[in-house]
């Protein structure tokens, strides 16, 4: 169940209505836990899957109580968590007869790890108060609105959002609003992402038996995976945070507008935000700060700023698979990041700040700026969904000469096709009726969802197939 | 990203007592969001249709068509919605083809096809047409040019009445083939001629939109038309279909139901007369049975479904063509060959597209490089 699914969504609604039929945060709680654990066994009915899962969980809260009393243990339990998850997760640098014998759960795991570091740091710090009951725990760790994907919430403003979803029913609009957002993410699950998956694959399929339209194809195989990816991780994060709403709760925004983005490091603050977000929390600003305290130089303040994004954003890559691929993914993640970082600090120092605010406000640098931000993107996702091997075959097929005429279409291409996607964003935005913007009115937009749903509803019956799984799930 | 923590990506932002979310909606919009909604579905609704017939163009007027028969020397131009245009002509008999239906050139041998939708060559170019694409290999093989009279025809007309079949024996052929599909069993003996009439009584006047209009609209909507299209060529949804909502008289259900027995009773008349129009005018006669599109994709997927047999409509209609000394052709190993073989169909249509024919021509040019010429021919290749 749990991706993008009219199952996933019909159990939500089931479950927003039993919520809704009490106001007491202590049963909110209890069928929230049970809510997630019915999601939870959707994926595994062998209770040895789902024993190590267990271990994990009960390892974090045991962390987390010992963390709480003593705080010199917090290095130990951080590490410990880190490495039971490596474990879990099959990391290729664990010897593989070290593994358990059979399949092991680990849907969301990846983002149980997330939710367990941050209380175990949160509550060394003193930024969690109190005592996490161990019911309080699971509810956080295991809801199973962000159970699967995301998004990554700070307990203490899920908690407060619980809190405030005990006191007060969503009235109809905040309803109309938690279906309008279901239905975008419908849309871009279910038709968008269905489609350029299938575009994709048609192409990757042409270019592969050596078809004539070998540029075209070439650039449609590399193109279509970001857009889709958006459609399939972003859909599904529309989904659940109007599913959230359906029960009262507030959950983070995922992305927002990220290929609208003019440098790569601003991509990351767009894309995966919740994500990018801990990980500037957790890693870069403590790595940024230990840096500068031990070398306090302030020449070297650059170099440990673009090192400690590299690292950041190396374990970004990192964290999303096991293989040397997604190793490699990583890399280009943090070069991509630090490079960028590394080219404005020059900038500034070579033509002065302002005259460089200047240069990348100005049209043109933005236009190329963005479409560059997109191709870097789309050539780093190569080795998020392939491997050395299919990568080289796609590259043979096109002819090295092709490869690179192939990614400066894509860069020329994109940036002409943003800038136009831009423009005509700023021009809907400009229409106004009586001093309010056209686009926000809830006429206008019941017309927009009804027209999105009758999208959606007629590419799932004619295509007759269930939307992509959802990609961000193996994470 | 700037290197200063900051929690505003992941805190949550709660609506405040003041938020618009919070304020009740307007009576008005309990009627005008829904109503909003209905025209949006409306207007959609309407888009689709209108694309829909600028992308799918049909053209179903017979321009040629005169009294259930074809004007001689016609051409006209027709196209089915999810097949290209094609262009139809007609000799100086009006059959399909420019081969004059006038005796036959010294030396030549004439193949006469006999048969309704199939045979005619409905929704396929002519040059794509099965015996068109086979007249050439067959030349060869019989050593002797082959001409082709098409007495096919959409209208039902050799398995109603004697009428096609005197005609056919007046153009003296060496070879007659009866095509044959499952759909003709069901028209065979005058079955089915009240078949598409719109019962009308003369003078009536129509008051108002009815509930049979709205069926009939409906039926005729260009969007429902390529839904089905779309969700037949998926072959889940199709077989799928079939299973669960065929036809209780199809030709493939086991066992055979009485009024299908009935059928093929009449059919057998049907290809007994033909015979005995062909025999005295000195052709031979062969029999092609093409099944229709669910039988081609369960044959050539090897699918068996409960009380379904695909090879029914072909083993019958072997046996009524031995038990008449007609020559067989079996078209049943080119399918078992063919994968996906439903992709030969028009998947709404129904009739068989260029590729079918395609099968059709290269299994009859293979049962004559197997078998040799024709008997008529003697053996130094002279014909009669």
């Amino acid at each position: 169940m749990g991706g993008a699914s009219l199952e996933f969504l019909g159990f939500a609604v089931i479950v927003a209505v039993a919520y809704q039929l009490f106001r007491s945060a202590q049963w909110h709680n209890w069928i929230l836990l049970l809510a997630s654990f019915c999601l939870l066994s959707t994926f595994t009915h062998d209770y040895h899957a789902l024993l190590p899962f267990v271990v994990f969980l009960a390892f974090g809260y045991c962390g987390l109580q010992i963390v709480r009393r003593r705080r010199s243990a917090l290095a130990a339990f951080v590490i410990g968590t880190v490495l039971l998850f490596m474990y879990l997760k099959k990391y290729s640098l664990i010897p593989m007869e070290a593994f358990l014998p059979f399949p092991v759960l680990t849907v969301g795991l990846s983002y149980i790890l997330f939710r367990v570091l941050h209380l175990m740091i949160d509550t060394d710090s003193g930024a969690i108060q109190g005592m996490v009951g161990p019911l309080e725990y699971l509810v956080y760790t295991l809801n199973f609105t962000t159970l699967v994907s995301g998004p990554i919430q700070r307990y203490q403003d899920f908690k407060k959002t619980m809190e405030e979803a005990a006191t007060k029913r969503p009235g109809l609009r905040s309803i109309g609003e938690a279906v309008e957002r279901i239905i975008v993410g419908l849309f871009k699950t279910n038709a968008l992402a269905l489609v350029l998956s299938d575009v994709q694959n048609s192409a990757i399929a042409e270019l592969s038996r050596g078809g004539a339209r070998h540029f075209a194809m070439g650039v449609i195989s590399f193109t279509a995976y970001p857009l889709f990816l958006y459609c399939n991780f972003s859909g599904y994060i529309d989904m659940v945070i109007g599913i959230g709403r359906l029960l009262g709760i507030t959950l983070p925004e995922n992305f927002q507008r990220p290929f609208s983005s003019d440098s790569f490091s601003e991509f990351w603050n767009r894309w995966h935000i919740t994500l990018s977000a801990w990980l500037r929390t957790y890693v870069y600003t403590p790595l940024l700060i230990s840096l500068m305290r031990k070398y306090p130089m302030e020449k070297l303040e650059p170099v440990w700023a673009v090192s400690a994004f590299f690292v950041t954003f190396f374990l970004v890559g990192v964290w999303h698979g096991q293989t040397d691929a997604f190793l490699f993914f990583g890399f280009l993640q943090g070069l991509g990041v630090s490079m960028n970082k590394l080219y404005q600090i020059l900038m500034m120092k070579g033509m002065g700040r302002k005259a460089f605010r200047s240069l990348s406000s100005s049209h043109p640098y933005v236009i190329a700026a963005r479409g560059l931000t997109f191709t870097w993107f789309t050539f780093t996702l190569l080795w998020f969904w392939s491997n050395f091997n299919q990568i080289g075959k796609l590259f043979a097929a096109l002819g090295w000469q092709q490869v690179v005429l192939v990614w400066l279409a894509i860069w020329v291409g994109a940036s002409v096709i943003l800038a136009t996607w831009e423009f005509l964003r700023a021009a809907v935005l400009s229409i106004q009726w009586r001093g309010n913007l056209v686009i926000e009115s809830r006429y206008w937009r019941t017309a927009w969802d009804t027209a999105l749903a009758i999208t959606s509803a007629a590419v799932m019956l004619l295509s007759n197939q269930p939307a992509p799984e959802l990609v961000y799930k193996a994470f | 990203m700037s290197p200063t923590p900051s929690s505003s990506a992941t805190s949550s932002s709660a609506s405040s007592p003041a938020s618009p979310s919070l304020l009740p909606l307007p009576r008005r919009d309990f009627i005008l969001l829904p109503l909003i909604s209905l025209l949006t579905a409306l207007l959609m609704g309407a888009l689709a249709e209108f694309g829909s017939r600028q992308i799918w163009v049909e053209k179903a007027n017979d321009d040629c068509a005169v009294g259930g028969r074809h004007k001689a020397n016609c051409t006209m131009l027709m196209k089915n919605i999810e097949g290209p245009w094609v262009r139809y002509e007609t000799n100086d008999c009006g059959y399909r083809g420019t081969a004059s239906c006038g005796p036959k050139p010294a030396g030549n041998l004439r193949a006469v096809v006999m048969g309704t939708s199939v045979a005619f060559g409905l929704h396929i170019p002519y040059d794509q047409f099965f015996a068109a694409r086979a007249a050439p290999e067959l030349s060869k093989i019989w050593h002797h040019p082959v001409e082709v009279q098409n007495l096919g025809d959409i209208m039902p007309l050799w398995l109603n009445n004697d009428a096609t079949l005197k005609e056919m024996a007046a153009l003296k052929p060496d070879a007659v083939f009866l095509i044959v599909a499952p759909f003709d069993l069901s028209r065979a003996g005058g079955q089915g001629e009240e078949e598409g009439a719109v019962p009308k009584k003369a003078n009536e006047v129509k008051t108002g939109w009815t509930w049979t209009d709205a069926r009939l609209a409906l039926r005729e909507s260009r969007v429902l038309y390529m839904a089905q299209h779309f969700l037949l060529n998926d072959e889940k949804f199709f077989l799928h279909a079939f299973e669960e909502y065929a036809d209780p008289n199809d030709a493939s259900r086991t066992p055979t139901p009485p009024l299908v027995e009935q059928r093929f009773g009449l059919m057998e008349e049907r290809v007994a007369k033909a015979v005995e129009y062909a025999r005295p005018a000195g052709a031979e006669v062969f029999m092609v049975a093409l099944p229709n599109r669910v039988q081609c994709a369960l044959i050539s997927k090897r699918i068996r479904l409960p009380h379904m047999d695909p090879y029914i409509f072909n083993s019958r209609m072997k046996e009524i063509a031995l038990r008449h000394e007609v020559n067989y052709i079996d078209l049943i190993p080119d399918l078992e060959r063919t994968p996906n073989a439903e992709r030969l169909f028009y998947s709404v249509d129904g009739h068989p597209a260029a590729g079918a024919h395609s099968l059709m021509a290269s299994a009859i040019v293979h049962y004559f490089r197997k078998r040799g010429g024709l008997c008529s021919t003697n053996k130094n290749g002279t014909a009669r």
